[in-house]
């Protein structure tokens, strides 16, 4: 078990206070810990969004690509160097939205890649439309300004 | 020896590759040089299409024909128009044809029964014509079928000798091609079968791409030669392909792509992330006629601006365009080292003509071919950044997951270290002139243009890519007509080397498009006057004798 201090990013965090993917971070540093990776032992992979700035924020390897190309990203590396624990982190607009073509096609090339969508239903960075996930005729959050 | 242009003409699926395939080993087998290109309709079967052998002359096409071997008399009277003055039509004439009429189809079900023996002989007929040996096309024939059953193998063999009886009969003397055979042994390849291998002795180690034409040949070499030693994946769309690359690179792993015009319109903006992630790629952008879908299976040099400008934002690239396979083997290894030396992407810009045209070439040895390695020691660093800001712009490199070293790749404007940073008064400039610095000196290692018979020249044709060998024997052919004309060949196309041009000169552009695109850049470059400019967009690949028409105009066609 590796403590979660061990992912410790210099970089300076641009979420929002209780931004839930703080939670996911948490998560993510915790399963990197018990599965003893090393910081140099992980490669994050991630498109563009909020979520996609995940990878800035936990030590390790990073390649932060384009919006939607993360799943395609990762597979280069991960077939370049099968020993990284190669993981995507990114939202669900780039993941299900720009890039759904390439999450589809991954689960028929099924590597041996993580994949996590941080979905929340909007594209938050751009002011709150929908993402691919929102359900039916719901009306825009009274929070979003766009 | 004679210049002589030999067109097999058909439908598709009839079998004119492989005819044309057994008749070019025959010939290179007898020590005679040959050149073939293809020219051939976006279809599986039928339409009209022809496979082209020129023999003893330069490797460039021609479209007139000496002799024409037709498959079916549809494509005879299709390709009438071509025949030269003194051509001679052969096969399955159109009616009231005139030639040496061998119905191939009746023949091979009377005395073969099946249809399938009809290309064996044409085979022969062809061969014979030529005065080739028989023995030879027989040991071609052999090798090529290997896989077939003896009993097949000699029915086979047995028409092509029907195919040389056939001709030898009604053959007037006058009418016989002599061919001075050597004992020279020549490479016989296509630019896309050797850019795998060059690519593979680079080095290459990773290669990502989705089927389009004509660049598809570059993935399949690939995976039919896993002794090559590159790992081939079939992507769900370019996008993916570039983006799969781009990974690997970052990995450490030798990367291309290959594509065409659209599929490049599809990539752009990871052409545009390899060069803000100063990350090492090759891609092939192999040139069909647009706009769109345009003409699929023909050729031209219509996307230079594209190649050179397509991608947001402003970083170094490289741009370079072989003329040859011996010339492509070279300029793939410097694309290589290129793109590992600046950290970004390099376009070997081809075309549909270079995909299909075999060359004969001086055997040459693809021996000890390597180039550098792009990544730098771990052990040098006590502490590492991807993007430390150094005097040339490079910073060093190591791959993702290489050692105990970090590497932080980001596609936002970042810091040394790679996050993501807005700091708009110092790091933003920093990075903006990193890169820029790399420009600044790879254009200082930018090769010059080849310039070929240009002492005195008044007029200066000027091309680039898969038209060098076509110029030359244009500037051949106005220099035996008095003319002083010369020509400069551009491999290196982007950047441009730095050069004055001599004024007094008339420069002439000679490219397979409609709107001068190089001629453009000269003049935006380097303020070249352009005197006139020779394009060719019907979807053929340039030929001297249309270099010469477009320079002479109607004087061309005037007696010498």
């Amino acid at each position: 078990m590796i403590p979660m201090e061990r992912y410790r990013s210099t970089a300076e965090n641009q979420w929002c206070p209780g931004c839930p993917n703080f939670g996911i971070q948490t998560a993510l540093k915790r399963a990197l810990g018990s599965l003893d990776l090393e910081p140099h032992q992980i490669c994050l992979v991630s498109g563009i969004g909020q979520a996609a700035k995940t990878p800035h924020y936990i030590a390790a390897n990073v390649f932060n690509g384009l919006h939607g190309r993360s799943i395609p990203a990762a597979i280069g590396i991960h077939t370049a160097n099968p020993g990284l624990k190669t993981i995507v982190t990114s939202g669900d607009g780039c993941i299900y939205g720009e890039g759904g073509n390439h999450l589809l096609h991954a689960f028929r090339r099924n590597p041996n890649i993580t994949v996590i969508v941080h979905d929340n239903q909007i594209y938050a960075l751009t002011k709150g439309q929908g993402s691919p996930p929102r359900g039916e005729a719901k009306k825009r959050d009274s929070n979003s300004t766009a | 020896m004679k210049d002589l242009s030999i067109f097999i003409v058909g439908a598709a699926g009839e079998g004119i590759q492989t005819i044309g395939n057994v008749v070019a080993r025959a010939l290179l087998q007898s020590g005679i040089s040959v050149f073939t290109f293809k020219e051939y309709e976006s279809r599986i079967r039928g339409g009209n299409n022809s496979y082209r052998l020129r023999v003893s002359g330069s490797n460039a096409p021609r479209h007139d024909a000496d002799v024409i071997l037709a498959l079916n008399s549809t494509a005879a009277a299709h390709y009438q128009q071509t025949a030269s003055s003194n051509c001679l039509m052969l096969g399955e004439l159109s009616p009231g044809g005139e030639g040496i009429a061998i119905p191939f189809q009746t023949i091979a079900k009377e005395q073969f029964g099946s249809p399938l023996y009809a290309n064996s002989i044409a085979a022969g007929a062809l061969a014979a014509t030529l005065g080739l040996s028989q023995e030879i096309l027989e040991n071609v024939l052999r090798k090529r079928f290997a896989k077939l059953n003896e009993a097949v193998l000699q029915q086979n063999v047995a028409a092509i000798r029907m195919g040389y009886e056939k001709v030898s009969d009604p053959l007037d003397a006058s009418q016989a091609i002599s061919l001075e055979t050597t004992d020279r042994t020549h490479t016989f390849a296509s630019v896309h079968e050797i850019i795998p291998l060059a690519a593979a002795a680079a080095g290459c180690r990773f290669m990502a791409a989705y089927p389009m034409s004509p660049s598809t040949g570059i993935m399949t070499a690939f995976a039919k030669d896993p002794e090559l030693g590159v790992f081939v994946e079939q992507a769900e769309d370019e996008i993916a392909a570039i983006n799969m690359s781009l990974g690997a690179s970052a990995a450490g792993a030798r990367a291309m792509t290959a594509t065409s015009g659209g599929g490049f319109a599809l990539m752009t903006e990871a052409v545009s992330l390899a060069g803000m992630t100063e990350t090492p790629l090759v891609i092939v952008l192999a040139q069909r006629p647009g706009p769109a879908t345009g003409l699929p299976t023909r050729t031209a040099q219509e996307d230079l601006t594209f190649a050179i400008l397509g991608g947001h934002g402003e970083f170094p690239r490289a741009v370079l365009a072989p003329s040859n396979p011996q010339d492509a083997f070279h300029v793939t290894l410097r694309a290589f080292a290129l793109a590992d030396r600046y950290q970004m992407p390099v376009i070997l810009l081809t075309d549909q003509f270079l995909a299909d045209a075999h060359f004969s070439l001086p055997d040459f040895a693809i021996s000890e071919y390597a180039v550098p390695g792009g990544l730098a020691d771990p052990a040098s660093f006590k502490t590492y950044q991807r993007y430390a800001i150094t005097e040339n712009g490079v910073s060093p490199r190591l791959a993702l997951g290489q050692s105990e070293h970090l590497v932080v790749i980001d596609s936002d404007e970042h810091t040394e270290e790679g996050h993501i940073t807005e700091d708009l008064e110092t790091l933003r400039p920093a990075m903006v002139e990193k890169r820029l610095e790399k420009a600044r000196r790879l254009k200082q290692e930018m090769a010059m243009p080849d310039a070929y018979r240009t002492e005195g020249a008044e007029i200066v044709l000027i091309s680039w890519g898969s038209s060098r060998s076509a110029v030359r024997e244009a500037v051949d052919l106005l220099r035996t007509r008095g003319r002083e004309v010369g020509s400069l060949h551009f491999t290196d196309v982007w950047p441009l080397p730095q050069l004055t041009l001599p004024d007094r000169v008339a420069y002439w552009t000679v490219e397979g498009n409609a709107t001068g695109q190089f001629g453009e850049l000269l003049q935006a470059e380097w303020g070249t006057p352009i005197t006139g400019k020779i394009g060719r967009y019907d979807g053929m690949p340039l030929d001297a004798v249309s270099i010469v028409s477009g320079l002479l105009g109607d004087e061309s066609e005037a007696p010498t």
